[in-house]
């Protein structure tokens, strides 16, 4: 019976296919395993795990959801924000977010959207 | 008898009775009165006058009681005055005292409750005040909060239409430079 691979050995292997530039290879193995082992649920979790790893290597994946598209100087201000060796924008378009950008990378996360300025609004009831 | 009384003044010697003839006594009759009286006056004073002193001297030391008895009650009731009086002068004077106490006890009574009143009447308004400023507070904070939610509503619903690709990329920009 095989055994259980933890999430860190998944995402050192996805980190050091990412470096040798065959990660959609080695992603694809990691999500046929996790299908396997019924382990579906923690994809959310491996997918963090291998961010993490990536950041600790100096490559970072940033999250960032914004209302509109972002323009290419706004990335390059993003990408010079994050101060990384190697930056990847996850761009996601969240109209609910009204305006301002969020940006999450591994262990940090920046709330500027206009929605979380009204959500502090909110929350400073008495 | 008649005849014995004048028996003794006929047997008179006749030579005094000269003066005491002419003056129409007959000193034989005389001599025997005054004999008789002085055998009366010694059975008198012999016999009747003791008992009549002595009554009179009981009389007398009883009336001498009575008057020393009189004269004793006299001076107990004069006493018994003067001590009614003394008792009637020192109740008059605890009466006073008594006034004076009870007045100055009521004085205190009516005080001791007019401090209450008040600290009551105080404690009641202090109550007020504090529930009145709790339901300030509390109002505050109700129209506060409501504020919030109708800022939060509306600026949710105007800033929705206002933004725009130019005014969402200055609000990036902005906070991207708030964190540097």
């Amino acid at each position: 019976m095989q055994g259980r691979i933890s999430r860190r050995k998944l995402a050192d292997y996805a980190a050091d296919a990412a470096q040798s530039g065959s990660l959609t290879e080695a992603i694809r193995e990691i999500a046929a395993y996790m299908i396997e082992s019924r382990r579906v649920r923690e994809v959310q979790l491996v997918v963090r795990a291998i961010e993490d790893e990536l950041a600790a290597r100096g490559v970072v994946v940033a999250r960032v959801a914004t209302a509109r598209p972002l323009e290419s100087d706004l990335k390059k201000q993003i990408a010079a924000l994050v101060n990384a060796r190697e930056i990847h924008i996850a761009e996601t378009l969240e109209p609910e977010l009204i305006g301002g950008v969020r940006i999450e990378t591994p262990g940090k996360i920046l709330h500027a959207t206009v929605k979380s300025k009204l959500l502090a609004l909110r929350q400073a009831k008495i | 008898m008649a005849s014995f009384v004048t028996q003794f003044a006929t047997s008179e010697p006749a030579a005094s009775t000269d003066i005491l003839t002419g003056l129409g006594i007959n000193w034989q009759l005389l001599l025997f009165q005054i004999i008789a009286f002085g055998i009366l006056v010694f059975i008198l004073s012999k016999w009747v006058f003791p008992i009549f002193f002595k009554i009179i001297d009981k009389r007398q030391d009883t009336i001498e009681a009575s008057n020393r008895a009189a004269i004793e009650a006299s001076k107990h009731a004069e006493k018994a005055q003067a001590e009614v009086e003394k008792l009637l002068r020192e109740a008059r004077v605890q009466a006073k005292e008594i006034v004076v106490t009870a007045k100055d006890e009521a004085g205190a009574m009516v005080q001791d409750a007019e401090a209450k009143g008040k600290a009551q009447a105080k404690h009641i308004v202090a109550e007020a005040r504090d529930e009145l400023a709790k339901d300030v507070i509390a109002a505050k904070k109700a129209l506060h909060n409501e504020t919030i939610e109708l800022v939060a509503a509306a600026t949710e619903k105007v800033i929705g239409k206002v933004v725009n690709a130019q005014v969402d990329t200055r609000v990036i920009k902005s906070a991207l430079e708030e964190v540097k």
